[in-house]
């Protein structure tokens, strides 16, 4: 994985990928989770799963029919970790700056 | 059920493509089926419809399973497909999202029609070039007589030829420059436009191009329709000799090789011509008589054409075989052992033949050529 931060639909994708689905149910799943703020393409979504399994951030866990499932590998977890500590501060930061600036 | 053809934007046009498919539907006629060139619609109620255009990026060459079916499930249709390039629709009436929501993660994308026309754009100039080294390969002497030979006796064969080249090179880098651009854009985070682009020059380019290859074609096709072969007519009804102008008055026959005494007549946007064959019987095996005559626009025009068709002589390769002769009522005449070339006005005409005694020699020309002049003196060849 690229050192660049994360774009906000790989982070809702990695979000949703905590319980393993396939594509469309993680596109529901990112809604939902972000109270429909976020709403990922099919194109997108496929695109960056591919790239997601090509960094070892995902894994195709079975294959129903036509569908894939897919779920979060450790390295995926750990980067999803990280990502969430990086705007974790940024958001702390934010709010020091503004209480005391 | 009806159905009807149309051309669509080139690949790279995507918001034209889009905005193609999504006129017709409003005129009722629904895509079906895409091609290289042409895009099949059948007959429905107009209807507003939304379209967006998918590249497969992997190695399997067409939109993998999953992926179409995830398209599907989030409500769009797969309306064509042709080859790596998908087409999906969707009513504009339904809430359905964006195939791309992120304008770079659809960069790949565009990073595979950019890898698509380099390769077509190398590919095509690497035909080229092995059609011309092909060209020069099998020129039996001199190429440059062989193009010359070919630029009057099938110039918008020869055109045609060209500009297919010029034209697919140029479609090829065009769509390779335009795809680069937009993968740029697409990285920079600028979403992919779906609507019609300005007129770009180079499309009205690839359009002149195109429209002068069709019409290059048109005219190759006359030229082919124009071609009569049949066989030779006891009365010379052309420039051309009859072994009787030479005092043979044998029955005509069939040569060894199965072929009869035959007229082949045509034109080209440069000249006509007369390509006449003649075998008589003579007990000894038969004597024989090839003639290639043309008719060009001007003498200028049948004096290089003259060089060319020594240059490409079978038997002597090139004019240092031919002597110069003086002929009265010609322009120009040349001469060797077995083909002999006159020149008058326009008219270029090479007859070639093993008679001997219709063989040239230093002191006296070829009888052929002496015929050749009385028969034209008495027709007039334009200067």
């Amino acid at each position: 994985m690229d050192q660049q931060p994360m774009t906000e639909a790989t982070f809702y994708i990695l979000l949703a990928l905590l319980r393993p689905g396939h594509g469309y149910g993680i596109m529901q799943r990112v809604k939902e989770i972000s109270g429909g703020r976020v709403q990922v393409g099919p194109g997108t979504l496929y695109g960056v799963l591919n790239r997601m399994r090509k960094d070892g951030l995902a894994t195709l866990e079975t294959k129903e029919e036509r569908r894939k499932i897919y779920a979060l590998t450790g390295a995926g977890r750990q980067a999803l970790e990280q990502e969430r500590e990086r705007l974790r501060r940024m958001v702390e930061d934010g709010d020091r700056e503004e209480r005391y600036g | 059920m009806k159905r009807k053809y149309r051309f669509h934007p080139e690949e790279y046009e995507i918001g034209e493509t889009e905005q193609f498919y999504e006129s017709m539907a409003a005129k009722g006629w629904l895509l079906e089926r895409r091609g290289t060139w042409l895009s099949r619609f059948r007959k429905a109620a107009p209807q507003r419809r939304r379209y967006r255009v998918e590249v497969a990026s992997g190695s399997e060459g067409s939109l993998p399973e999953d992926q179409v079916a995830l398209y599907q499930e989030s409500g769009w249709e797969l309306a064509a497909q042709c080859g790596v390039f998908a087409v999906f629709s969707a009513p504009e009436c339904c809430a359905v999202p964006e195939l791309y929501t992120d304008a770079a993660s659809q960069a790949p994308m565009l990073h595979t029609l950019w890898r698509r026309y380099t390769v077509g754009a190398l590919a095509e100039t690497v035909a080229a070039a092995a059609l011309l080294l092909a060209w020069v390969a099998f020129s039996r002497n001199n190429p440059l007589a062989e193009f010359l030979y070919a630029f009057f006796f099938a110039p918008s064969a020869l055109l045609a030829v060209l500009l297919f080249f010029v034209w697919s090179v140029f479609s090829q880098c065009a769509g390779a420059v335009a795809c680069r651009r937009l993968y740029r854009s697409l990285r920079r985070g600028i979403p992919l436009s779906h609507q019609k682009q300005a007129r770009h020059p180079a499309r009205a380019v690839r359009r002149a191009l195109g429209g002068v290859l069709c019409l290059s074609l048109l005219l190759t096709v006359g030229q082919l329709a124009s071609a009569h072969e049949r066989p030779l007519p006891q009365q010379a009804d052309g420039p051309y000799l009859l072994l009787e102008d030479l005092g043979f008055t044998g029955v005509r026959g069939v040569d060894f090789l199965g072929n009869e005494s035959e007229l082949e007549t045509g034109r080209s946007a440069l000249l006509s011509y007369w390509h006449a064959y003649e075998f008589q019987e003579d007990g000894s095996g038969g004597i024989w008589m090839y003639q290639d005559c043309y008719e060009l626009p001007n003498g200028s025009a049948a004096r290089l054409f003259a060089r060319v068709l020594m240059a490409r002589s079978l038997f002597y390769g090139g004019e240092s075989g031919f002597s110069a002769c003086e002929i009265p009522g010609l322009d120009l005449a040349y001469d060797s052992p077995l083909e002999h070339l006159a020149v008058k006005g326009n008219r270029v005409i090479l007859i070639t033949t093993g008679i001997d005694h219709l063989k040239g020699s230093g002191s006296s020309p070829s009888p052929t050529l002496v015929a050749i002049a009385e028969k034209w003196s008495g027709e007039g060849a334009a200067a």
